[in-house]
């Protein structure tokens, strides 16, 4: 089979891109542990939420130096706790279920983006190193109130 | 009547045989805009990779 001179050029650049985007995605999954927010098999009751640990006190703590747990439920329409704080330069481990429908769980302008399905235990890390207060918000239509669904973190 | 058709057969191979090195020149502006599409490609990953990076 003839294959024309640019025609092998253009082929093996696409290939060579295709080996790039899929190595670096490869690498960065299995050599440096980046995961999807629900990538393990973490159910919950979702009619048992607020019965169930560590739902049943949601909030923020401390679990070591400069690194926090934030336990959190989505619901229609909001978060619980409703207001968070934390010092600048803390990693928060954010974990994360919903008692009703699906939800979405983003704070605008960080890789922060889940979704937070019931029956499902989600969780995301963010390391907040500038002051400030970041929103969170609902990205996924819930109701009518979806608009209203929000809370903040805020980083001293 | 079979020397007509073996004339047009000649013709028609004739014909066939000089299109040959003009692929060349046909092929380029097929490559240009492929490696500018690749490009592109390449630019929008890499973006959204910094993008990505930055914000982590």
């Amino acid at each position: 089979m003839h294959i024309h001179r640019l025609e092998k050029i253009w082929l093996t650049f696409g290939l060579a891109m295709l080996f790039v985007f899929l190595g670096i995605l490869g690498i960065s999954a299995f050599a440096m542990g980046a995961q999807p927010p629900s990538p393990h098999r973490h159910m919950i009751d979702p009619t048992r939420v607020q019965e169930t640990a560590p739902f049943d006190a949601p909030g923020i703590k401390q679990v070591a130096d400069g690194e926090y747990e934030a336990v959190m439920i989505a619901y229609a329409f909001g978060y619980s706790p409703n207001k968070m704080e934390v010092p600048a330069g803390s990693t928060v481990h954010f974990t994360i279920t919903s008692p009703d429908v699906i939800h979405g769980f983003e704070i605008p302008g960080t890789n922060v983006n889940m979704m937070v399905i019931p029956g499902e235990v989600s969780q995301i890390s963010h390391k907040f190193t500038k002051p400030g207060e970041y929103l969170i918000l609902c990205n996924e239509y819930c109701g009518t109130g979806h608009e209203y669904m929000n809370t903040v973190i805020v980083v001293k | 009547m079979s020397a007509d058709l073996q004339q047009i057969k000649e013709q028609t191979d004739s014909r066939s045989i000089p299109e040959q090195p003009n692929q060349e020149t046909e092929f380029k502006g097929t490559f240009v805009s492929v490696m500018a599409l690749g490009a592109f490609v390449v630019l929008m990953w890499l973006a959204v990779f910094i993008l990505f990076i930055v914000r982590q």
